[in-house]
């Protein structure tokens, strides 16, 4: 009988001692739990930090990339500037040369006659036309790189598309049969004439050179509303959709190293957004491409 | 009497075609830089019309209007510049120092034109 109550109470004390130590031991397990939760949470945090601190990052990278092409730009314009005013100045002179012989001589024939007049006549003729020809260049790319940044002056965009291809016929004459439907009436708008002769040298370029062999680039202008529409399209490689969102990116080029700096079209995009204007682009690998450019009206 | 005017320009050629093409007209002073245009100036007191070419050694167009202008402060000038217009042209222009700038390779009739209207 002793030794029955001895053993209940051995094993009293042992429950009791058990329910302390499961007590102690869940108390244990709630700090650890706690503990973890609070580190995972700290984690968490941390995490978010590290996705914002990439994103910031790769802001960074973009405003790099933008503001390196932009300097190079400038840069580029600035030095071009230099040397076409310089080359025009030195054409100019000359030139002036010729304009004066050529009033001379107009002035001596009518004075005196000739025996051939006619031929003098077509002879006078030529030397005029060049002349003219010759200036007209030299206008033209004292325009594309004129030491201006005013965003107000009146921009003629047929005048300006002219010169630009004025500027390219070179390039542009045995490859590509050029066709403008232009609107009926001038169309003005508000912007910088320089930049403008940027923008479409750079687009007419850009066409030019997806067509590989022999093609056709159309120009058109109208006004819709209150905005100037002009299209730019060509019949040349096109652009393969996985491309078209990132022809716009500094730096972006398909060609070659050393060939293009794929810095085209983010100036001219740059360029049209300080105009408020718009760039849109349709293409199609293997049938062309077509710009669609707006600029509100003055 | 036939009216006056001076053209000063560093480059020979461009001086005697201009002499050649304006003779008809006008008198036609002409000097190969700003000194000896004002030294012209102070010996033929009836030119009235002067044009100038912009890029000269030593003293440039503008310069040479300045020195010229606080002399004869009446006498009608102009610019003849092979460059498109420029910061120190515009300025002259708009503080009236020269009435026009003319670009190279010049226009004979604008030049007739201008000339006509001023001494009218």
């Amino acid at each position: 009988m002793n030794d029955r109550k001895k053993l209940e109470d051995q094993l009293k004390d042992y429950n009791l001692r058990l329910e302390e130590l499961v007590k102690e031991r869940t108390d244990e397990l709630e700090l650890t739990n706690d503990e973890l939760s609070a580190t995972n949470e700290e984690l968490y945090g941390e995490s978010n930090i590290i996705i914002q601190k990439n994103q910031e990052l790769n802001e960074a990278i973009e405003l790099i990339k933008s503001t390196q092409s932009q300097l190079v730009q400038t840069e580029k314009m600035a030095s071009l500037g230099m040397l076409t005013a310089g080359v025009a100045h030195e054409v100019n002179n000359p030139l002036n040369y010729l304009m004066g012989t050529y009033v001379g001589l107009e002035n001596y024939f009518q004075e005196h006659g000739s025996n051939d007049a006619p031929k003098i006549e077509l002879l006078l003729n030529s030397m005029q036309v060049g002349i003219e020809r010759i200036s007209n260049i030299v206008k033209s790319l004292n325009q594309f790189s004129r030491d201006n940044d005013s965003l107000e002056e009146n921009c003629d965009i047929h005048a300006i598309i002219d010169n630009c291809v004025n500027m390219l016929h070179n390039m542009l004459k045995h490859k590509v049969e050029l066709t403008k439907e232009y609107f009926n009436d001038t169309i003005i708008v508000k912007g910088n004439v320089g930049q403008l002769h940027q923008v479409f040298v750079n687009i007419i370029s850009n066409a030019f050179q997806a067509i590989p062999a022999k093609g056709n680039i159309i120009i058109k202008s109208k006004i819709i509303g209150a905005k100037a529409i002009i299209e730019i399209i060509d019949d040349g490689v096109g652009i393969e959709k996985k491309y078209l969102s990132k022809i716009t990116d500094p730096f972006f080029t398909t060609k070659a190293p050393g060939e293009g700096s794929g810095l085209g079209l983010s100036i001219t995009q740059r360029i049209i957004n300080e105009h408020h204007g718009e760039m849109k682009f349709e293409s199609e690998v293997d049938k062309g491409t077509k710009f669609i450019l707006s600029f509100p009206l003055k | 009497m036939n009216t006056k005017i001076l053209y000063v320009d560093d480059e020979p050629i461009n001086l005697k075609l201009f002499e050649i093409n304006f003779a008809k007209k006008y008198d036609v002073f002409i000097a190969n830089d700003g000194f000896q245009g004002l030294e012209l100036l102070d010996k033929e007191s009836g030119i009235i019309v002067i044009i100038s070419d912009m890029k000269m050694p030593q003293m440039n167009g503008i310069e040479f209007i300045k020195k010229a202008k606080e002399r004869y402060p009446d006498k009608k000038y102009y610019i003849l510049t092979g460059f498109e217009i420029t910061s120190e042209i515009r300025e002259a222009l708009n503080t009236g120092l020269i009435l026009k700038y003319f670009s190279k390779p010049f226009n004979i009739k604008e030049i007739d034109k201008t000339i006509n209207d001023v001494i009218m």
